[in-house]
């Protein structure tokens, strides 16, 4: 779609040029499919982020580094990614759009523009954290990125980091669309931690209900903690979740229906991880 | 401003809006097989390669495809004849209107290039955005997992 | 004879399609692939009310901004009445319709448009023309427009042929036989069910496209994505005060119709710009005005009642339906006569049958035709009527079906009493194969087996559920196509036929009919289309008309000209004509042979030249019905309400298939069409009439991953009045989804869908109200 306002489209070589460009107004593009959706208002500079050093994929011990341009694609096709928390991530992109939007669209795009994703409460789940500049660089975990509402500032999202899970950890993510390539009208990532002593260490509930980017069910988290994974902690989990769940209604589906999907896919996912951890 | 960039091997310049996507030049280059079915991204029927991975013409800017290179369908025949996705398409009934069918051949290239022998599932996955309304899909994959073996081959259609 | 397609060499082979080359290498064979310098652009400016009344319209801000070259309201364009619908003359739709109105009727009706030099500019100035509107109270739900004192959407007085616009109905149809009341109080069970379907879109991937422009002798030349190229020609003749001749019809290659474009929506003010300006024009709908302002499947409320002896023998049989249109009448009254008359006959057993149907205007989007016509609706409500009565009454789903259905040599009243807006015709069936589908399904579907299967205990339950159902071929006695071959002179033909294929096949179907009579291989008959200038008439590609229709036009043409080459080769070879034969491009006598080149370049060159050429005509006495038994199995989520499809099979009668791989096509694209009507199609509106989801992001239709596997079985028959013996088979699978998956999902679990789409949500509250499940299992064995 020819989108109009675009005042210049222009190609920095360096970061710092780009982020001059965005704190003057302009508006940062990588694969542009988002921007192209939703187009500005009023006459507009766009920037494009491709030409920087800001794509690839790194590791080290401390977990994976996803520069920004790096696509959804590049991603899904990346073993290293693929053997984090058993290709949950991995399992999680080939639900994410189509084919055709992953080959385009970025993983700092994403995390940038931050809309409906099935993304987010993945990286959630995993404490994955997110780099920015905005003249220097800076690093805070995705949660906070979203609660400090960064991602409205003029600011250039540079990678993500997901850290690798610990030893007895596992990782399970659910989406419930109406068709493979929708948005879903619910999603649910979940991580257990367990201590040596089969006790739940850590975890993360995560549900994404329309229209939020996904919460952390925290009282449902502390809830969990310091119990073991029993299938009566997953069925309380679960009642919780649905309970805290700040679900909303639209066209797809009522609060009342996602609510009780909740407990469902909380439910399962719980289960789920259940049967893979020992 | 001005952009060059190669479509289905030859070199083109031309002169573009910043706002423009790349479905609009293609199709102002002659390109017509590159279809308008949403003109957001939803339906697949504008895929081209670019830079040999399958994506929305609709939803790319032309600005950022300078010096990128771009085939279509119109590109895929060459002197042996029909590319095998073109021919078990024609050949396995895989064409009704016909409107939706460049954009899924590239789509389907795209797929055969990562994964040269897919599963029936890996095919009806890399087709999710790219719809069809007359076929059901079902003639439509067989043919590409009928041409994913001719490629392995090495056969042409 | 049925004898005879043995013998067939053509006919019967899965010919590749005579466009496909050019389909799958990308050549600019479609409407808006047309080069057209200087073309101006149109952009339509619509109504963001449901229903108002324009008070004063205002284009001064177009005037003058930059690249505007026409400006189109209801001030400066004809203002008689007419209806978009593209169906034969005199047309059985109202005529409630202007090309620009002083009232708007519904969220995207058309308010203004604006040709200029670029798209941009004529969207641009499109927005900057300001509508004073008198807001009036819209009327948006079928009781909306039925409540005393509602308001009233066609209160003008120059519309014709409204039933009744003072109540807002559009149509009324009804037919009877014997006296259903007592029927029913006869019977030893009466079941009744109400279903109610939704709106919904076609959903073809091109969207309505246009191209038009003066050709040098001043004539209007229409290049258009139409499956109705000479009714286009005829209704654009009519609005812009042009005599027919002076007006071109070309429709290339299609992107897909379903029905949507059997409407005359954008060719009248392409063709008024270019008549105004002298220029080109281009004007394409974007997918939003493909859902908004094009045409939907009129959705219906349909009471349905079933009256039989303890055997399921039917006795009486009852509809009652009520539907949609929308702000205009478009297929209004044919839509609901079909919705009888392709579902009624199919068990004619019962002696008491009644019918009524009305069709009430509201001031949502138009419906209009699409795919089964209203026998989808109408098959919803019957084939869910039938599940019921079965379970009444204990007998197996698919024996309730065998011991009722129409066969071959019996008839059905409703024939007779309910046609194409009008009484219909005396019809007997001269090939029914629906118990061959019926049994043949059922084995390969597994139905026996699977139907007495345990659902599960766990989360997700099974159950497999079935339908039966027919359509017809063509309208009878009304609708005509001619063709004409004629003889080039290397032996090969010129097919010249108006018929349009819209990505059907039909092109290739009929050159196969023409090659199989003429003797020769389908490379040697060039289709020449839906050119109005150039190929005699034809009704247009609807009613599943074309192979059936058009297709015996091409089959008595080629005969024709068969006799005409076997009376040259006679006088060549010494022969009687009936001792010739042509075979593989040769005519053979008991003396010699000739080739049909020696045969065509005697015709140009002589000696005793003369054109080969004939041109025939058919109108068909009957619509002979195609049938089908559908099967699907289903797997229910009893926690969210999601329901998989984990196959589906259709069995069909469709007569000879002419091009089987073609023929399977038709169902499978069908039945996926009717999977995703069941599952997740639906336009959704606010409480001001805007439609909430007109893109394919919020509207899903289904992908190749969203679909199960599809059987398609082509069960033999051999209907005697076809051509070559085929029926028609292109929209009797989108029938079949709907009713079969709904009643799977009550063998799974239970309960009775009757509110298509079945979202996961509809489910589960189902689920909830009924605690349908706990009981299913104790009744379950």
């Amino acid at each position: 779609m020819s989108i109009a306002n675009v005042a210049r489209f222009l190609r920095p070589a360096d970061l710092a040029a780009a982020i001059a460009a965005v704190r003057s107004g302009a508006i940062p593009v990588s694969g542009g499919t988002d921007v192209m959706l939703h187009p500005p208002a009023r006459p507009t500079d766009l920037v494009d982020l491709t030409a920087l050093p800001l794509h690839g994929i790194e590791s080290d011990e401390g977990g994976l580094r996803i520069g920004a341009t790096t696509t959804l694609t590049a991603m899904l096709e990346d073993p290293r990614v693929a053997a984090i928390g058993d290709g949950v991530v991995t399992g999680m992109l080939t639900e994410v759009g189509s084919p055709l939007l992953r080959n385009r669209a970025t993983i700092g795009g994403h995390l940038a523009r931050g809309r409906l994703s099935d993304v987010i409460p993945v990286l959630l789940a995993l404490d994955a954290t997110v780099t920015w500049h905005d003249g220097v660089d800076h690093t805070r975990p995705l949660a906070a990125f979203y609660r400090e509402g960064r991602h409205q500032e003029p600011i250039i999202v540079t990678a993500v980091t997901i850290p690798r899970p610990p030893p007895r950890s596992a990782t399970v993510f659910r989406k419930f669309s109406r068709t493979v390539f929708d948005l879903a009208i619910l999603n649910c990532a979940c991580r257990i931690d367990l201590t040596d002593g089969a006790r739940i260490a850590a975890t993360r509930v995560v549900v994404g209900e329309t229209p939020a980017l996904g919460a952390s069910l925290h009282d449902v988290e502390v809830h969990l903690t310091g119990q073991p994974l029993s299938s009566e902690a997953v069925a309380s989990a679960a009642h919780m979740a649905a309970a805290a769940v700040p679900a909303r209604s639209d066209e797809r589906a009522s609060a009342e229906y996602r609510r009780s999907l909740t407990e469902v896919l909380v439910r399962r996912c719980l289960t789920e991880i259940a049967e893979r951890l020992p | 401003m001005k952009i060059a960039l190669t479509v289905d091997g030859t070199p083109r310049e031309t002169v573009i809006d910043p706002g423009e996507c790349v479905m609009d030049v293609l199709r102002r280059l002659g390109k017509t097989s590159v279809k308008n079915g949403c003109d957001r991204g939803d339906c697949g029927s504008c895929a081209v390669l670019l830079n040999g991975r399958a994506v929305n013409a609709c939803l790319v800017f032309a600005a950022q495809v300078d010096g990128a290179e771009i085939r279509t369908v119109e590109g895929l025949e060459d002197a042996g004849g029909l590319h095998p996705l073109q021919f078990t398409a024609l050949d396995g009934g895989a064409v009704q209107c016909g409107f939706c069918t460049p954009g899924m051949l590239m789509t389907a290239l795209d797929l055969l290039t990562v994964a040269p022998d897919p599963t029936e599932a890996e095919v009806r996955r890399a087709l999710a955005g790219s719809y069809c309304r007359c076929t059901g899909y079902v003639k439509p994959v067989a043919a590409i997992l009928t041409a994913a073996a001719l490629m392995r081959e090495g056969r042409r259609g | 004879m049925a004898e005879d397609r043995a013998k067939f060499t053509v006919v019967g082979i899965s010919e590749r399609k005579v466009d496909g080359r050019a389909l799958v290498t990308g050549k600019p064979v479609f409407a808006g692939d047309a080069d057209v310098p200087g073309a101006l652009h149109v952009a339509l400016l619509t109504s963001p009310l449901a229903h108002a009344r324009i008070r004063r319209i205002d284009t001064s801000a177009t005037e003058g901004y930059p690249g505007v070259v026409c400006v189109l309201t209801h001030e400066n364009t004809p203002t008689m009445r007419y209806t978009t619908a593209g169906q034969g003359h005199p047309e059985p739709s109202p005529y409630d319709t202007r090309m620009f109105d002083t009232k708007v009727r519904f969220v995207g009706d058309r308010v203004a448009a604006v040709a200029a030099e670029s798209l941009a500019a004529a969207r641009a100035a499109a927005a900057l023309i300001a509508v004073d509107y008198e807001q009036l109270d819209p009327v948006l739900s079928i009781d909306a427009a039925l409540a005393p004192g509602a308001p009233v959407i066609h209160d003008e007085d120059d519309s014709l042929d409204i039933w009744d616009p003072a109540h807002n109905i559009a149509s009324v149809v009804a037919a009877r036989a014997g006296d259903v009341a007592r029927g029913l109080a006869e019977s030893a069970a009466v079941v009744e069910v109400t279903v109610e379907t939704q709106y919904a879109q076609h959903a073809p991937l091109e969207p309505h496209v246009v191209v038009t422009h003066l050709d040098p002798n001043g004539r209007i030349v229409i290049l258009s994505s139409t499956q109705v190229p000479f009714h286009v020609r005829r209704i654009v003749a009519r609005l812009l005060d042009l005599p027919i001749h002076r007006i071109r019809v070309i429709k290339p290659r299609l992107g897909g119709g379903f029905g949507v474009k059997q409407e005359v929506l954008i060719e009248d003010v392409a063709a008024i710009v270019t008549l105004r300006t002298g220029r080109p024009v281009r004007f394409e709908y974007t997918r939003e005005q493909e859902f908004v302002s094009s045409r939907t499947r009129h959705p219906m409320r349909i009471r349905m009642r079933l009256g039989a002896g303890k055997d399921g023998t039917l006795h009486a049989v009852e509809m009652d339906a009520i539907s949609n249109t929308g702000a205009y009448g478009a297929h209004a009254l044919t839509v609901m006569s079909n919705t009888g008359s392709k579902t009624l006959p199919l068990y004619n057993r019962a002696p008491h049958v009644a019918f009524s149907g009305r069709v009430v205007y509201t001031n949502l989007p138009v419906a209009g035709a699409y795919r089964g016509y209203g026998g989808t609706q109408g098959s919803f409500a019957l084939e869910t009527a039938m599940d019921e009565l079965a379970d009444r009454l204990g007998i197996d789903a698919v024996v309730l079906r065998e011991r009722n259905h129409i066969r071959t040599g019996e008839t059905s009243p409703i024939f007779e009493e309910l046609g194409e807006g009008r009484k219909g015709t005396p019809q007997v069936i001269t090939s029914c194969a629906l118990g061959e589908c019926l049994r043949r399904g059922s084995e390969r579907f597994g139905w026996a087996e699977r139907r007495t299967r345990h659902p599960g205990d766990g989360p997700v339950r099974r159950g497999v559920g079935m339908s039966a159902h027919m359509q017809g071929s063509g309208i009878a006695l009304i609708d005509m196509a001619a063709a004409t071959v004629t003889m080039n002179d290397d032996g090969s033909f010129n097919l010249l036929t108006g018929s349009t294929d819209l990505g059907t096949g039909s092109d290739t179907v009929l050159a196969q009919i023409a090659a199989e009579v003429l003797g020769i291989g389908i490379d040697a008959v060039l289709v020449i289309a839906a050119d109005t200038d150039l190929t005699p008439f034809d009704k247009g590609a609807y009613a599943s008309s074309t192979t059936y229709v058009s297709g015996k036009a091409v089959e008595a043409a080629a005969l024709a000209v068969r006799a005409q080459i076997l009376a040259v080769a006679a006088g060549m070879l010494e022969a009687r004509p009936e001792d010739l034969k042509i075979v593989g491009g040769h005519i053979e006598g008991p003396r010699g042979s000739v080739s049909l080149a020696d045969i065509g370049r005697r015709s140009y060159y002589g000696p005793d030249p003369g054109q080969i050429a004939a041109t025939a005509s058919f109108v068909p006495e009957a619509s002979p019905p195609p049938f089908m038994a559908a099967f699907a199995g289903v797997e229910v989520d009893v926690e969210t309400g999601l329901i998989r499809v984990t196959d589906f099979l259709a069995a069909v009668d469709c007569g000879t298939a002419v091009n089987p791989l073609m023929t399977e096509g038709q169902v499978e694209g069908a039945v996926a069409n009717g999977i995703g009507y069941a599952l997740t199609e639906e336009m959704q509106f606010t409480a001001r009439g805007r439609t909430r989801n007109p893109d394919l992001a919020r509207y899903k239709i289904p992908g190749a991953v969203d679909l199960p596997p599809i059987t398609v079985m082509l069960v033999d028959s051999y209907e005697p009045t076809g051509p070559m013996g085929a029926k028609s088979v292109a929209e009797i699978g989108i029938n079949g989804p709907l009713p079969a998956i709904a009643n799977a999902v009550h063998h799974a679990v239970g309960i009775r869908l009757t509110r298509p789409p079945f979202t996961p949500e509809k489910v589960w509250h189902e689920l909830r109200k009924k605690s349908s499940v706990v009981s299913h299992q104790q009744e379950s064995p």
